[in-house]
């Protein structure tokens, strides 16, 4: 199949030839696409939704991928791309819908930049460890074992204030790099980065009371 | 070193300063001079060794999250394929 009308990729865009078999009408190519990117998206429009309007959105995303592929110019990565959609699509809903304020917002820490560790040494003084973290293995090397962990950590993602859970889902449960995951929020990269730090600050502190409560 | 008393000789930051740059030392993404002050501090202090570790840790723990995640559903994704197929269709 020729298609004429579609934007071209600039050369060597590592998603050359997924657009091309997306654009060439391989279904099973743009199947294998809805199942790896779909749990990801659901989490992300989660943050801002329900879990049923969540769903709705990431399906209303894959639609407007359908009908959009062939105006895609690869300035970004296609994952990345998908994301902005799905982006634009939920924080638009968010606004509109009363009820689906970002849940994390709603908590009591309305520091962007989160907690930050005390650190004040009895002879160094302040900027110094009072005294260095217990590794973890000898803090409770049964529980870091146990999968309940990972329970604690969704917990403790979903309580971060959303800029941070953006960052945080992008990059640590999905795996993305830190220029995917700016481009997709929309957020220069010194942000990226400040957001990522909290949040890991955040979740290792949950890891660790966590391991100490045992 | 004690342990519970780092030394930090020959260090130009504090442990506060070298932890704000533990994410970018994690990205690879430090400037050289912040990589020799960060690397000294690192190289004298237990805590901030430990802290770099769990950081790590919590970032190799993270990523596990997604593994207990379900995949798309089968109804929806039958629906987006038929979509999909209509649509690519339309445009030969």
């Amino acid at each position: 199949m020729v298609v004429t009308d579609s934007a071209p990729l600039p050369p060597d865009h590592p998603d050359t030839e997924t657009v091309a078999a997306l654009r060439g009408g391989d279904a099973d190519r743009f199947d294998d696409l809805v199942r790896e990117l779909t749990p990801g998206m659901v989490r992300i429009a989660r943050m801002y939704v329900s879990g049923a309007l969540a769903g709705d959105v990431v399906q209303d995303t894959w639609l407007a991928v359908i009908d959009a592929i062939d105006t895609f110019e690869g300035r970004s990565s296609l994952k990345t791309w998908i994301y902005r959609i799905l982006l634009n699509k939920v924080r638009t809903l968010a606004t509109r819908e009363a009820r689906a304020v970002p849940v994390a917002s709603l908590g009591a820490d309305h520091d962007p930049a989160g907690p930050r560790l005390e650190l004040v040494h009895e002879e160094l003084g302040p900027g110094y460890w009072p005294a260095p973290p217990e590794p973890w293995e000898t803090l409770g090397p049964e529980r870091l074992e146990r999968n309940e962990i990972l329970d604690r950590i969704a917990e403790a993602i979903e309580a971060l204030p959303t800029a941070q859970r953006e960052v945080v889902e992008l990059r640590d449960v999905q795996g993305w790099s830190a220029s995917d995951t700016a481009e997709a929020l929309g957020i220069t990269d010194v942000n990226q980065r400040v957001l990522l730090h909290r949040g890991r600050q955040a979740i290792r502190k949950a890891v660790e009371e966590y391991l100490r409560a045992a | 070193m004690r342990p519970d008393q780092p030394a930090h000789t020959g260090c130009d930051i504090r442990c506060a300063e070298a932890i704000e740059l533990v994410t970018l030392h994690l990205d690879d993404a430090l400037d050289d001079r912040d990589r020799r002050l960060f690397e000294r501090h690192i190289d004298a202090c237990t805590g901030c060794t430990r802290y770099v570790a769990q950081i790590r840790q919590t970032i190799d723990l993270t990523r596990r999250v997604l593994e207990h995640m379900s995949v798309a559903r089968h109804s929806q994704r039958t629906e987006l394929r038929a979509a999909f197929v209509a649509k690519r269709r339309r445009s030969d």
